[in-house]
């Protein structure tokens, strides 16, 4: 159950300069909102909103053009190992094993190996990988190789762990079932998780609370509690409240993807 | 796995093919279908190149060269890194010299060869220069693009976990620009080869390439074979040796 903010957005704005204009271009406006102690949070939004652009904020990976990120009222400038972060691309080390990668981040801290290989076999039972420890990336599939990459941030311990559509590059079965998986994690490990993605039914079935942004600049246009209950499964997607929150979110969008249009 | 099976596959076709052409050439040979001298068949070129494993002259020539060749990579080696990852840092710098040394292989550098003389005088300097000179670009473009293309996720994962710029370097940016870096050595290692097997064989008083020539200019067909097939052998003796390096260093690398 949330318990208070681990992390906080406050009144969070961001202008990339561009040569065509001379005010630049802002993609964020004025975001406030907060991720609770072991709440899952999904960010929704339509295409270019700068979704993306906040999550690397967050992580402390770019700077913000005003206002700021509070992990525990600490303000985060720059990255921080107490935040994790699983990204959309192939990111696992292909010159390393699947224990070496899950493993990489203990060894750059310095971890002993012996403690390096307990915990590095404890998460990799954890994201049922077990018999692929010495196995490379090339010869994984790509939804294994997305465990890797959670692993690899999980084995960390992070206060909070951020998602970039980690199942973008996957098939629909596969989004669903990894989904499902890293819900069964996070509640496992007591997680803190914020995940964007543009998949509403991703973003409906695997989160507490929803922020819907508005199209460019990404400004907060609701949030929405999802009261599904847990533990949630392939079933809750034929929920009626599920469906109900599709739908809450689908007018949020569409809305959005009306006022685009008529701009042009 | 599919994966492992492709490549197998094609080592066997391309080790099929080159048995083919070795046996249509020593058949050729033994049926005297090609005129000799000019070609010596394979069998006398295998003795040959035997024999001057125990010929003195050869020997002096060979290890002379030896010396210039691997002299000369070294040199190539640490300049071309040197300057692959200025260009990598330094985008200025890679502006201004990325073109001229692409341009660079269609330059005949050879031609630079005498005004190389005529500069440092009829001795071993104008070879190494050379050499150097055709090595290094291409040791230099491989470093730069190496470490140019390490995608850029890689990065975020490094400063995700708050790497130092040094740790950032040696475990992510170095291990995945790997291949690239070894590319250019092979490269690298060839152009210096033949560039300086070349030069020698123009215009120096010594060396495999002046012993290649006077083989030539003396009608020893046996001798000239016998010693390209020691070149030949020797240059993949030491690409072979790199590649394995690569696999071995990469290993190594990676867990340390």
């Amino acid at each position: 159950m949330p318990m208070g903010s681990v992390i906080e957005i406050r009144a969070l704005s961001k202008i990339y300069p561009t040569p065509e204009r001379p005010q630049g271009l802002k993609v964020l406006d004025d975001i406030t909102f907060g991720v609770e102690e072991g709440e899952f949070l999904t960010v929704v939004g339509p295409s270019g909103c700068g979704k993306t652009t906040l999550l690397e904020i967050m992580a402390g990976l770019r700077k913000p053009t005003s206002g700021g990120i509070y992990l525990d009222g600490r303000m985060i400038t720059d990255p921080d190992p107490a935040i994790g972060i699983v990204f959309q691309e192939e990111s696992t080390f292909p010159w390393l094993t699947v224990e070496e990668n899950i493993g990489f981040g203990l060894r750059m801290k310095g971890v002993g190996k012996d403690e390096r290989e307990r915990r590095v076999q404890e998460v990799i039972d954890l994201v049922e990988l077990p018999g692929f420890e010495k196995r490379y990336p090339f010869e994984l599939s790509g939804g294994m190789r997305q465990r890797v990459s959670l692993a690899r941030t999980i084995i960390m311990h992070p206060r909070v762990i951020l998602m970039d559509e980690p199942f973008g590059a996957l098939d629909e079965q596969t989004r669903l079932t990894l989904g499902l998986e890293i819900l069964r994690i996070a509640e496992r490990t007591q997680s803190t998780i914020a995940l964007i993605t543009h998949s509403i039914n991703e973003a409906v079935l695997l989160s507490d609370r929803i922020v819907v942004l508005t199209r460019r600049p990404g400004r907060v246009k609701s949030v929405i509690p999802s009261k599904l209950a847990k533990p949630r499964s392939v079933d809750t997607l034929s929920d009626a409240l599920f469906a109900k929150l599709v739908g809450q979110i689908w007018k949020d969008l569409r809305e959005e993807g009306y006022r685009e249009r008529d701009e042009y | 796995m599919n994966t492992e099976v492709a490549p197998l596959k094609k080592k066997i076709i391309a080790t099929q093919w080159l048995v083919l052409v070795v046996a249509a050439m020593a058949l050729g040979a033994l049926l005297h279908f090609f005129r000799q001298p000019v070609l010596i068949p394979l069998d006398q070129i295998v003795k040959g190149a035997w024999a001057l494993t125990v010929d003195k002259g050869f020997l002096q020539a060979f290890s002379a060269t030896m010396v210039l060749i691997l002299g000369t990579f070294v040199g190539s080696t640490l300049t071309g890194c040197l300057l692959g990852m200025g260009m990598w840092r330094r985008k200025g710098l890679r502006d201004a010299l990325a073109p001229l040394l692409q341009a660079y292989y269609a330059l005949p550098s050879f031609a630079l060869y005498p005004v190389f003389v005529g500069l440092l005088g009829m001795n071993v300097f104008p070879i190494i220069l050379t050499g150097w000179l055709f090595s290094f670009p291409a040791i230099a473009l491989n470093v730069a693009t190496g470490l140019l293309e390490v995608p850029e996720v890689y990065i975020k994962v490094g400063k995700s976990l708050a790497l130092s710029p040094r740790k950032l370097f040696f475990r992510i940016q170095l291990p995945a620009s790997l291949p690239h870096w070894f590319t250019g050595f092979k490269l690298g290692f060839c152009y210096c080869l033949i560039a300086i097997l070349a030069s020698e064989f123009i215009l120096s008083v010594s060396g495999v390439g002046r012993w290649l020539s006077d083989s030539f200019t003396g009608f020893e067909f046996q001798n000239l074979y016998a010693g390209i097939f020691v070149v030949l052998l020797l240059a993949a003796v030491i690409v072979l040796f790199l590649t394995w390096y690569e696999a071995r260093f990469y290993r190594r690398w990676s867990v340390r």
